[in-house]
C-alpha cells in the first residue's frame, strides 16, 4: 500500500520509520559524502532528439545529464536541462555517474536494448522509449538484465492504463473487464483495421539506393549506428526518419505498433506469453528499407487471435468472442452489456506512477516482462512482413521459431563490434 | 568509405522466397515451349548477355514470386558469363542505382542454395564473388557486398580469400563478420586461425574486432594472447579481451576477471563485473563449484549498499549455477539491509519451482521486522503455493496491521478456493479494513471449485450481509450455472440479497427462466418488480426471433387482471417491440380510465420511436389532463431523442442546455416539424412555453414568398454542402455550423438562384449568414442581390458589404437588400462573396473560409403582381438550347480538324529551342527527360530553358497519353511552384473522364488558377497537337490546333482560384515543361523573342531599320503615309465612299504641309497631322524627332492622342508623357539623377534630335525617350470616347501643332496578338 496523500518529503520529515521500509533512494546507496538536495529522483536522458525533448517533462525527476551524439542537439539539450544538467557524448560516461537514479532512453530503437541492459547492469532504473527492442533476443536480454539486477523498468507507452482503446470511447481496462467477465466467450479475436488502427504512420517506408554523403561534423555517426551494420551516411537514415530502415526500427509498425498493440496483450491476458502462429501479407521487402504491408495475423495457443488488417476491409477495431462482440464506441451486440458488467470486478489495479514504483520497488504497469511480450508482437509482425506469405510457428517459452532457421536468424541479429548482447552487456 | 556489409539477417531473410519458389519451379515448362514456337528463327533475335541481364534486372524487386523464380532460373542457365556480368554490375554506392541488381544477386544466392540445386550453380556464383574480393582493382565497397554473399554461399574454400582481407582498411568488420558466419557451417577452428594471425598484426582499431570475434569463437588457442590483451592500455581492447575471456571461460582466467572487477574504474568496472558473472555462468558448464566460488568471492568483494544490483545479479547467477543448492543463500538474502536486493531476490524465489522454497521462505514469517514479514508474504503470494497457507493463517493474526492485510491477500493467492471459509469468516469480522481486504481477496479468488463452495456456503448461511456477498461472488464467478440459486435469492426476505440476485439474474438469466421470472415478478412489491423486470427483459432479448420475445408475457398479460395487469404492462413497456406496443396502445383505449392512464404512462416512457404518433394522437384527443400531460411529455421526449438525439431526462436541464445552441445534438432540423405539432397539441400556457423555448434554438419561421420555389446553385462557384430545398422552406436554422443545416461553400463564393416561377414585383431580398469560429465559417465579405427576367442576364439590384467580425460565438445575421420600388423579376440570385482565406486573428488562419447561408427570403409586393417582365426577350426554345449547350461540353471534347488561327509569325522567324537530339539549352530534370528521334520525351520532373524570356511567341507540338498532366511554365523561376511563382499554362488531357470536375482555370491552356481556357480543341490522346503561346506584356494568348482557347490581359484579371499568384506579373523568367509523371512527347519547340528592343537602336544608316523592324518612312517620299481625316469616331461613322472622298482631300492637304528633305521628314507648320497608311494593333515603334523653341507635337497611337512632344523648358515637364490621360498617369517619369541641378526631363536640348522607343500592347504603353524610361506600362485612355477603352487598332500619327517639325528613322515592328 502506498502512503496515500503523503509526499516523500513529508514522509521524511514526519516519520523516520516510514523511510526505513518504503524508500531506499539513491542517496542512501550513493556512497559517503553525498547529500541529496531533495527527495526528487535524478535522471539522465540518453538521446535528446525528437522524442528525447519530451523526456525532460517526465517525472517528477531532476535531469542531471543529457547524452547525445549530435553536437547541435546536445548543446540545445544542455540549455534546456538547466544549471545542474551536464552534457555527454558517450552514454557510458553517464552510466558511470553514481548520483543518477534513472536512465531515460529515447534513442532510436536499435539502441534501446543495449542501453537498457547497460543501465540495469549499472544499477539504474529505466524509462525506455517504445518499441522496447528491435529484435526478440534483445528484449529477452533486457528482461534478464533488469530482473537480475533488481531494477524497475517502464516502457514509455501508456495505452494499457490511460487513454481510450481504438475509438471504443473507453479505456483498455474496461474492455479487459468485459473480456474477463466471460460475456463475450472465449477465445476472443481482436481485429484492428484501417481508420482506427493504422493511422500510426502505416505507410512509413525507407528510401532505396541512398547515396553516401559526407557525415556532418556535428554528428558522431559511428556512435549513432552503434550495433547497427555500417552503411554509408545519408541524412535519410538518421534523425526522425530512421524508422524507414530495418536496421534501426521497422517502419510504422516498429515505430508506433507497440503503442497500440500493447493494450491488446493486456486485454487478452497474454502478458506472459506470445502468439504461436503468425502470418503476414506484404509486398516484397527491401533488405534495407522498410515497405508497407497489408495484413498480419497472429494466433495464441488458446485460440485467441489478433488481426492487423491494413487492407481497408475493416475500418474499425473490434473484439469478438463466440458469444458476442464489442465495436467502436463500446457498442455491443450483447444486450444491456454495460448494466451486466456493473457487478463484475474491475481488473486488478496497476502501478502507474513511475516514481512511486521506483521508490517502492513495485513493478510498473508496463514493465520489462509485459513490455517485452508486447514488443514481441511487433517484432513477430516485422518478421512476418519480411517473410510475407510464410506461416511462422513460434514457441512462446523458448521464444524462437519452430524448425525455421530463416525466421530464427531474425530473432537475433549480429551486432558490430564492440557492441553485443552476448553476456548481457556492452 | 565503407559499403553495405550484409547482415546475416538480410541474407537469410531472402531465403524464404526460395522455399516458396521451389513449388513454382515446375510450372513454367509449358509456357516456355509455347514461347519457342513463337520466336521467329532469326539469328539476330538472340539477345546479348547485357540485354538479357537488362531485362531480368529491370524491376526485379517488384516482381511477383513466380516471375522472380523464372528470372533466376534463366540466370542460372546462363552460367558463368551471365553471372560474372551480373556481379560486375554492382557499383560503389552513390555512383549509380544497382538496387535491382543487388536484389537479384541476393535472391540468386538462395536460388543456388536450394536443396536440390546442382552444386555447380553455387560454385559459379561463389566464384564470381570470390573473384570480386580477390581483384585488387575493385572498390572495397563493392567487395563488401560480395563478402555479404560469401558468408552465405561459402564453405572451406572461402576462408583464405576472405581472411586475406582482414587487415584491409574498411573491410575488417565485414570480413570478420563473414568469417564468423562461415564458422557456423565449417566450425570455429578453421576461421579462428587466420583471425589469430591477423590479431598479431592488427592496429588499435582492428584489435577489439578480432578479440571479440575470437571470444565469440571460444578459441582456446587465443587464451594467452587474450590474457595479454587484457593488459592493453587501450580500454576498448582491454574490455573486449575480458569479454572474450568470459566467453571462453577457461578456469585460468578467474583471477584476471576478478581483478578487473575490483580494479577497473567507473563504467568499465560495471562491465568487468558483469562479465565476471558471465564468466561464472559459462564456467559452470565445466566446473560448478569453481563457478559458485567466483560468485561468493564477488559477493564478499562488493558488500556495500551501493552495489545492490551487483549483489542481486550475483545471487541470480548463483542460482543459475547451483539451482536448488543456492536456495538457502537466497532465503538468507531476504533480510539483507538493501531493500532492492531483498525484493529482487524475492521475485527470483517466487519463480523457483523447487517445492522446498515455500517452507524456507515461509519460515521467514517469524522475522522480527514487520517490513520483512510483509515482503515475505509478497513472495509467498507470488509463488501461489498452497503449502504456505498454514503459515500465512498465522500471519493473519499478526500484530502489525499491514502484515495482517498482506496475509489476507497472500492467503487468497496461495490457498485459492480452500481459503474460502477463512475469507468468509473474515468478511464477517468487525474490522472494516479486514472486511474490505477479505472481500477484495474473494473477488479475485482463483480456483475452479470456488463456485460450488460458495453455493454450499450460501445454503447454510444465515447472515443476510454474507448471503448478499455470496450472491455477488456467485454472480462474478458462477454465472449461468447458478441461476437457480439466484432465482431462490430473488425472493429472499432481505432486500439487499434480493437486489444482488436481481443483478445476477440480469446478467445470467436465459429465456428458459421467463415463466419463473414472471412468477417471481408478480409476487414482488413494486420497487422489486422494477428491478427484476430488467432481468426479465434481458431474458426475453435472448430469444432470437424478435417476434417471439414478447409471446409468453403477452399471453400472461391477456390473462391477468388488476394489479398484475399493471405490473405486466410495465414489463411490456420495458421490452417494447411492435407486439408490446400494440398491446399497450390497445390498453390506452381500455374501458377503465385507470388502466388507460397506466397504459399511457407506460407508453409515455417508450424508448422506441414507434410510440411517437400514438402519443401525439392521445395528447390531442384525450380529455383527461393527466393523460394529456403524460402523452405530450412522452411525445416531446421522443422527438428530442430521435430528432435531436438527446433524451429528455430533466426538463429544466435540457432547456438550460438548449439555450446554448451548441448543446443541440443531431440533425436539429428534423425536430422542428414534430415540435411544432406538439405546440399545436399543447393546451396549457406552461406547456406551450416549454415547447416554444425548445424550438427557439431550432431557428425560426419566416414568411417567405420564395418558399418551395426552385433553386439552382451555380455549380461553377458554389458547392453546396447539402443540396435541396431547405434554403427556401420558410425557416431559418439555428446557428451551429456543425449541424450542417446551413448551405455552405468552402473557399469560393456562394451563388444560388431562385426561380420564382413567374415575373413578380420584388419588395426585398434577404438571407441569413452564419459565423462560427469554432469552424472556419465566417460572414461573407459582400452579399450581392441580382435579378433577371430570363435567368440569363442578371442585373445587380443591391449589394451589402459586411465588416469583418471577430465575434467567435456561433450566430447568424440577416442580410437584407433595401426595399425595392419597381424591381420586376422572375429570377433572384443571391451571391455571397467569400472572405477568401481565414484572417490571422483566427485559430484557423490561412485556411479557406466557409460561407454558410440559410433561408433566402424573397418578399414580393403582393398587389402588383401581374406586370410584364422587364427582360424576357429570350424565347423558351432558345433558352432550352442554350441550357443544353452548357450541359454538354464533353461530346466535342476532342477535335479532328485544326482551326485557322495563328500568331501570324512565319515559321522562318522562329528559333528552335530543341535540337531533336540532345537536351542542349535545357536545365532542370535532365534525367526525367530524353531526346530521341526529334522528340523531347517528358517522364517526370521539370525541364527549363537555360535562358530567361520575357515577351515571346512560343510554339510546340505535343502528344499526350490518356489522362496525362503536364504544364508549360512561363516567366517562372526554376525554384518554387511555377503555377504561383510564375505562370503555368496547363497541359492536360482535360477531356479525360477523370478530369470531369475541373474548374475552367484548370483546363488545358488555362493560366493555371488565374484565367480560364476553352475546352474541346484538343486532339485525341496519341495524336499531335500544335500550340502557340503568345506572351507579350500582359497579353497572354494560347492557340491550340488553330483555335484560341485562352486570351487574357494579366493586369486586368484577378486569379479565379483566389490564391496568391505572386509571379503572375513577372516580367521575365524561364520557360519550362512541368512534368507530373505522365510520359509526354514534344517536338518542334520554337520561340520567337519579342522582348523590348534596345531603346537606342544601333543603326547602320539613316532610315535603315534595325532587324525585325520596317521603315515606315523610306527617306525619300511619303509612300506609306496619308493625310488625316476627322478622328476615329467620325471616321467610323462615315460610309466607305465618303471616307475615300475625304481621304483624297486630306492627302492633298498633307502634301502641302509635309515634305522630305535630305532624308528628313519635315513639317512646315501648316496643314494636318501625318498618318500611317496602315493600322496597327500591338507594336514596337522608333521615331526620331526634333523641334524648335516652344515647339509642340506628339505621336498618336492607334489614332489617339498622344505621346507628348514639346519644349520642356516652356512647360517644365519633359516630352513623352501620355498627355491626355485623366485617370492614369499623364506626366513622364523624371529621370533619376544625383545632381540636384540636373534637368527634370529626358529631352535633349532644343534643336537636337530625340529618339522615342514606344511599345504598345493591349491598352498599355511603355516609352523610352533617349534611352530613358518615361512611361512605364501605362494605360492610354480613349480620348475620343472616354467611357471606352482604347481602340484595338488604328493608325500612327505625327501630330501637327502649328509649328515646324522634323522626323526621321520611323521604324515599326508589329507584335503578334
Amino acid at each position: 500500500m502506498s502512503a496515500k496523500g503523503m509526499t516523500r518529503r513529508e514522509a521524511i520529515t514526519k516519520t523516520a520509520a516510514a523511510l526505513s521500509f518504503t524508500i531506499v533512494p539513491r542517496y542512501v546507496l550513493g556512497g559517503p559524502g553525498y547529500t541529496p538536495p531533495s527527495d526528487v529522483l535524478t535522471k539522465a536522458i540518453i538521446g535528446v532528439g525528437g522524442m528525447g525533448r519530451g523526456h525532460f517533462r517526465y517525472g517528477p525527476t531532476k535531469t542531471l545529464a543529457v547524452c547525445e551524439v549530435d553536437n547541435n542537439r546536445l548543446k540545445d539539450a544542455v540549455k534546456r536541462g538547466g544549471k545542474d544538467c551536464k552534457g555527454y557524448k558517450d552514454f557510458r560516461e553517464v552510466l558511470a555517474r553514481d548520483d543518477i537514479d534513472t536512465i531515460h532512453i529515447p534513442t532510436p530503437p536499435h539502441w534501446h536494448a543495449l542501453i537498457s541492459i547497460a543501465a540495469a547492469e549499472a544499477g539504474k532504473d529505466i524509462w525506455c522509449e517504445k518499441p522496447m527492442s528491435r529484435t526478440i533476443a534483445e528484449g529477452k536480454k533486457v528482461v534478464e538484465a533488469v530482473q537480475r539486477n533488481g531494477r524497475i523498468f517502464r516502457l514509455n507507452t501508456w495505452f494499457r492504463f490511460q487513454s481510450n482503446f481504438y475509438g471504443s470511447g473507453t479505456t483498455a481496462r474496461r474492455i479487459k473487464k468485459a473480456v474477463e467477465s466471460g460475456l463475450l466467450g472465449w477465445p476472443i479475436k481482436v481485429t484492428i483495421g484501417g481508420s482506427t488502427g493504422f493511422n500510426w504512420k502505416f505507410g512509413w517506408s525507407g528510401k532505396k539506393n541512398l547515396k553516401p554523403v559526407p557525415v556532418p561534423a556535428h554528428l558522431d555517426y559511428d556512435m549513432w549506428l552503434g550495433p547497427a551494420p555500417y552503411k554509408p551516411y545519408n541524412p535519410a537514415r538518421v534523425h526522425g526518419v530512421f524508422r524507414g530502415y530495418w536496421d534501426y526500427d521497422g517502419g510504422g509498425l516498429g515505430d508506433m505498433g507497440q503503442h497500440y498493440l500493447d493494450p491488446i496483450q493486456y486485454i487478452m491476458g497474454k502478458d506472459d506469453t506470445s502468439p504461436i502462429e503468425i502470418e503476414g501479407d506484404a509486398p516484397p521487402q527491401h533488405p534495407d528499407a522498410c515497405g508497407s504491408w497489408r495484413t498480419i495475423w497472429m494466433k495464441y495457443a488458446d485460440g485467441c487471435e489478433l488481426i492487423l488488417d491494413g487492407t481497408g476491409r475493416s475500418q474499425n477495431a473490434f473484439i469478438q468472442g463466440p458469444k458476442g462482440r464489442i465495436d467502436r464506441g463500446f457498442r455491443s451486440d450483447i444486450p444491456d452489456l454495460n448494466k451486466k458488467l456493473e457487478a463484475y470486478p474491475e481488473p486488478e489495479p496497476q502501478v502507474t506512477n513511475f516514481v512511486h514504483a521506483v521508490k517502492t520497488r513495485q513493478k510498473f504497469a508496463l514493465n520489462e516482462s509485459n513490455g517485452h511480450r508486447s514488443c514481441t508482437i511487433i517484432n513477430l509482425g516485422k518478421i512476418a512482413v519480411r517473410l510475407s506469405g510464410r506461416k511462422l510457428r513460434f514457441d512462446p517459452v523458448k521464444q524462437e521459431f519452430i524448425n525455421d532457421p530463416v525466421a530464427n536468424a531474425m530473432v537475433e541479429e549480429p551486432m558490430r563490434a564492440p557492441w553485443n548482447l552476448n553476456g548481457g552487456n556492452v | 568509405m565503407k559499403s553495405l556489409p550484409l547482415t546475416l539477417s538480410a541474407v537469410l531473410f531472402c531465403n524464404l522466397t526460395f522455399f516458396s519458389f521451389a513449388e513454382d519451379a515446375k510450372k513454367p515448362e509449358a509456357t516456355k515451349a509455347e514461347e519457342k514456337k513463337e520466336v521467329p528463327e532469326k539469328e539476330e533475335a538472340r539477345p546479348t548477355t547485357a540485354d538479357q541481364i537488362k531485362t531480368i534486372v529491370a524491376g526485379f524487386d517488384r516482381k511477383f514470386p513466380q516471375e522472380r523464380t523464372k528470372a533466376l532460373e534463366e540466370i542460372s542457365k546462363g552460367g558463368k558469363p551471365l553471372i560474372d556480368e551480373l556481379v560486375g554490375q554492382i557499383v560503389k554506392p552513390g555512383t549509380g542505382d544497382d538496387t535491382s541488381t543487388r536484389f537479384v544477386l541476393r535472391y540468386l544466392s538462395f536460388h543456388v542454395m536450394r536443396k536440390d540445386a546442382p552444386p555447380a550453380e553455387r560454385q559459379v556464383l561463389l566464384n564470381a564473388h570470390l573473384a570480386t574480393i580477390n581483384n585488387g582493382e575493385i572498390f572495397n565497397e563493392v567487395k563488401a557486398f560480395s563478402l555479404g554473399e560469401i558468408q552465405f554461399l561459402g564453405r572451406d574454400e572461402s576462408v583464405a580469400p576472405v581472411a586475406a582481407l582482414l587487415l584491409e582498411e574498411n573491410l575488417t568488420e565485414e570480413s570478420t563478420m563473414c568469417l564468423l558466419a562461415l564458422s557456423k557451417n565449417i566450425g570455429a577452428d578453421k576461421v579462428a586461425a587466420p583471425i589469430r594471425d591477423a590479431l598479431a598484426k592488427a592496429n588499435d582499431k582492428q584489435r577489439p574486432i578480432f578479440v571479440r570475434a575470437l571470444g565469440m569463437l571460444k578459441d582456446r588457442h587465443s587464451l594467452a594472447a587474450l590474457t595479454e590483451a587484457v593488459k592493453s592500455k587501450d580500454s576498448n581492447t582491454r574490455l573486449m579481451a575480458l569479454h572474450a575471456l568470459a566467453n571462453i571461460a577457461d578456469p585460468s582466467s578467474e583471477a584476471t576477471l576478478l581483478h578487473a572487477a575490483a580494479n577497473e574504474k567507473g563504467y568499465n568496472r560495471q562491465r568487468a563485473t558483469s562479465w565476471t558473472l558471465m564468466y561464472a555462468r559459462n564456467l559452470a558448464k565445466a566446473d560448478k563449484a569453481k563457478a559458485s566460488e567466483v560468485c561468493h568471492k564477488l559477493l564478499r568483494a562488493r558488500p556495500g549498499p551501493e552495489d545492490g544490483n551487483v549483489q542481486s545479479n550475483t545471487l541470480h547467477t548463483l542460482y543459475d549455477i547451483q539451482g536448488s543448492e543456492s536456495i538457502d543463500v537466497l532465503v538468507d538474502a531476504l533480510d539483507t539491509k538493501n531493500m532492492y536486493v531483498r525484493i529482487a531476490v524475492g521475485k527470483l524465489l517466487a519463480r523457483i519451482p523447487d517445492a522446498s522454497v515455500t517452507a524456507k521462505v515461509a519460515a521467514q514469517l517469524k522475522h522480527d521486522k514487520p517490513e520483512i514479514r510483509s515482503e515475505v508474504l509478497d513472495v509467498l503470494a507470488w509463488r501461489g503455493d498452497a503449502s504456505a497457507a498454514p503459515a500465512i493463517m498465522v500471519a493473519i493474526k499478526d500484530k502489525d496491521e499491514k502484515v495482517r492485510l498482506k496475509a489476507i491477500h497472500a492467503l487468497s493467492k496461495t490457498a485459492k478456493g480452500e481459503a474460502l471459509p477463512q475469507l468468509l469468516s473474515l468478511v464477517r469480522g468487525k474490522d472494516p479494513k479486514t472486511r474490505e481486504a477479505a472481500r477484495k481477496a474473494l473477488t479475485y479468488l482463483p480456483g475452479g471449485q470456488v463456485g460450488n463452495r460458495l453455493v454450499e456456503a450460501y445454503k447454510t448461511e444465515e447472515t443476510p450481509e454474507i448471503r448478499k456477498t455470496l450472491i455477488e461472488m456467485l454472480h462474478i464467478k458462477g454465472g449461468q450455472s447458478h441461476v437457480p440459486i439466484f432465482l431462490g435469492a430473488a425472493t429472499d426476505k432481505d432486500g439487499s440479497v434480493r437486489s444482488a440476485a436481481f443483478k445476477a439474474l440480469r446478467s445470467h438469466a436465459s429465456s428458459e427462466q421467463i415463466p419463473q421470472l414472471l412468477d417471481i415478478l408478480l409476487e414482488l412489491e413494486a420497487g422489486d418488480q422494477e428491478q427484476i423486470s430488467h432481468a426479465l427483459v434481458a431474458a426475453t432479448k435472448q430469444i432470437e426471433d424478435p417476434g417471439k420475445q414478447t409471446e409468453l408475457i403477452l399471453k400472461r398479460f391477456t390473462e391477468s387482471q388488476g394489479k398484475d395487469r399493471v405490473s405486466l404492462l410495465k414489463v411490456l413497456g420495458r421490452i417494447e417491440g411492435p407486439d408490446a406496443l400494440n398491446a399497450v396502445v390497445a390498453e390506452t383505449k381500455s374501458e377503465q380510465v385507470d388502466m388507460q392512464t397506466e397504459a399511457i404512462r407506460v407508453l409515455s416512457g417508450w424508448e422506441d420511436k414507434a410510440a411517437q404518433g400514438h402519443l401525439l394522437n392521445i395528447a390531442k384527443s384525450t380529455k383527461d389532463t393527466i393523460q394529456h400531460v403524460l402523452a405530450l411529455r412522452g411525445y416531446v421526449r421522443l422527438v428530442e431523442q430521435y430528432s435531436m438525439a438527446a433524451p429528455l431526462t430533466n426538463w429544466k436541464a435540457v432547456l438550460k442546455k438548449y439555450k446554448d445552441p451548441r448543446g443541440l445534438p443531431g440533425a436539429v432540423s428534423r425536430a422542428y416539424g414534430p415540435l411544432n405539432a406538439a405546440l399545436q397539441a399543447a393546451r396549457r400556457d406552461e406547456e406551450k412555453k416549454l415547447i416554444a423555448l425548445r424550438m427557439e434554438p431550432l431557428g425560426g419561421t419566416t414568411e417567405n414568398d420564395a418558399k418551395g420555389k426552385k433553386i439552382l446553385f451555380d455549380s461553377k462557384l458554389a458547392k453546396p454542402r447539402r443540396p435541396g430545398g431547405h434554403l427556401v422552406d420558410g425557416r431559418y436554422l439555428p446557428a451551429d455550423s456543425r449541424q450542417e443545416t446551413y448551405y455552405g461553400t468552402l473557399g469560393g463564393d456562394f451563388e444560388a438562384t431562385i426561380d420564382m416561377g413567374e415575373v413578380v414585383m420584388l419588395d426585398q431580398i434577404s438571407v441569413h449568414a452564419l459565423q462560427d469560429t469554432d469552424g472556419a465559417t465566417l460572414f461573407p465579405k459582400r452579399v450581392e442581390f441580382l435579378v433577371s427576367g430570363d435567368g440569363q442576364d442578371f442585373e445587380e439590384v443591391a449589394a451589402v458589404d459586411l465588416k469583418e467580425s471577430k465575434d467567435g460565438r456561433p450566430h447568424s445575421k440577416l442580410i437584407s437588400s433595401p426595399s425595392f420600388e419597381d424591381v420586376l423579376a422572375q429570377h433572384v440570385k443571391v451571391k455571397a462573396i467569400n472572405i477568401g482565406l481565414v484572417p490571422n486573428w483566427h485559430k484557423r488562419k490561412r485556411q479557406k473560409a466557409w460561407i454558410q447561408l440559410d433561408e433566402i427570403i424573397v418578399r414580393i409586393q403582393k398587389d402588383e403582381k401581374q406586370v410584364e417582365p422587364k427582360k424576357a426577350e429570350a424565347k423558351p426554345t432558345e433558352l432550352a438550347q442554350e441550357e443544353k449547350k452548357k450541359e454538354e461540353p464533353y461530346k466535342e471534347a476532342y477535335i479532328e480538324k485544326d482551326g485557322t488561327e495563328t500568331s501570324g509569325v512565319p515559321d522562318s522567324e522562329f528559333t528552335a529551342l530543341f535540337d531533336g537530339e540532345t537536351l542542349k539549352g535545357w536545365q532542370g530534370s535532365l534525367k526525367g527527360h530524353a531526346a530521341e528521334d526529334g522528340l523531347l520525351i517528358a517522364k517526370g520532373g521539370r525541364l527549363f530553358t537555360e535562358k530567361e524570356y520575357s515577351d515571346f511567341v512560343f510554339k510546340f507540338e505535343f502528344k499526350l497519353p490518356p489522362g496525362a498532366n503536364n504544364g508549360l511554365g512561363i516567366r517562372t523561376p526554376v525554384a518554387g511552384n511555377p503555377a504561383y511563382a510564375g505562370m503555368e499554362l496547363q497541359i492536360l488531357d482535360n477531356a479525360h473522364p477523370k478530369y470531369a470536375r475541373l474548374q475552367p482555370y484548370q483546363y488545358h491552356g488555362s493560366v493555371y488558377g488565374v484565367s480560364p481556357a476553352k475546352r474541346g480543341f484538343m486532339k485525341k490522346p496519341g495524336e499531335w497537337n500544335r500550340q502557340e503561346v503568345i506572351a507579350i506584356g500582359h497579353h497572354i494568348k494560347v492557340i491550340l490546333n488553330g483555335h484560341t482557347i485562352t486570351e487574357t490581359y494579366l493586369d486586368k484579371v484577378k486569379p479565379m482560384d483566389k490564391r496568391a499568384h505572386k509571379g503572375m506579373l513577372n516580367k521575365k523568367g524561364y520557360i519550362g515543361f512541368l512534368g507530373h509523371g505522365a510520359r509526354i512527347e514534344f517536338r518542334n519547340i520554337k520561340i520567337k523573342d519579342y522582348s523590348l528592343s534596345d531603346p537606342m537602336p544601333k543603326l547602320s544608316g539613316l532610315n535603315i531599320p534595325p532587324a525585325g523592324y520596317n521603315a515606315e518612312f523610306n527617306g525619300k517620299d511619303l509612300t506609306n503615309w496619308k493625310g488625316l481625316v476627322g478622328n476615329p469616331k467620325t471616321r467610323a461613322a462615315m460610309t466607305p465612299e465618303k471616307l475615300a472622298e475625304a481621304q483624297t482631300k486630306a492627302d492633298s492637304v498633307m502634301k502641302k504641309g509635309w515634305s522630305v528633305q535630305d532624308g528628313i521628314l519635315t513639317f512646315g507648320g501648316k496643314g494636318q497631322s501625318l498618318c500611317t497608311a496602315k493600322d496597327y494593333g500591338d507594336f514596337d515603334m522608333y521615331v526620331d524627332w526634333k523641334i524648335h523653341n516652344r515647339g509642340d507635337s506628339g505621336i498618336y497611337l492607334r489614332g489617339t492622342p498622344q505621346v507628348q512632344i514639346w519644349d520642356p523648358n516652356q512647360h517644365k515637364v519633359g516630352s513623352g508623357g501620355l498627355y491626355n490621360n485623366k485617370k492614369n498617369p499623364r506626366k513622364p517619369i523624371v529621370p533619376e539623377s544625383e545632381d540636384p541641378n540636373a534637368k527634370k526631363w529626358a529631352d535633349n536640348p532644343i534643336g537636337e534630335w530625340n529618339t522615342f522607343y514606344i511599345r504598345m500592347v493591349g491598352e498599355n504603353v511603355t516609352i523610352y525617350l533617349n534611352g530613358k524610361l518615361v512611361v512605364n506600362d501605362t494605360v492610354l485612355e480613349n480620348y475620343w470616347e472616354r467611357n471606352k477603352p482604347i481602340y484595338r487598332t488604328g493608325q500612327l500619327e505625327l501630330q501637327n501643332h502649328g509649328n515646324k517639325l522634323y522626323f526621321k528613322n520611323v521604324f515599326v515592328r508589329e507584335l503578334p496578338r
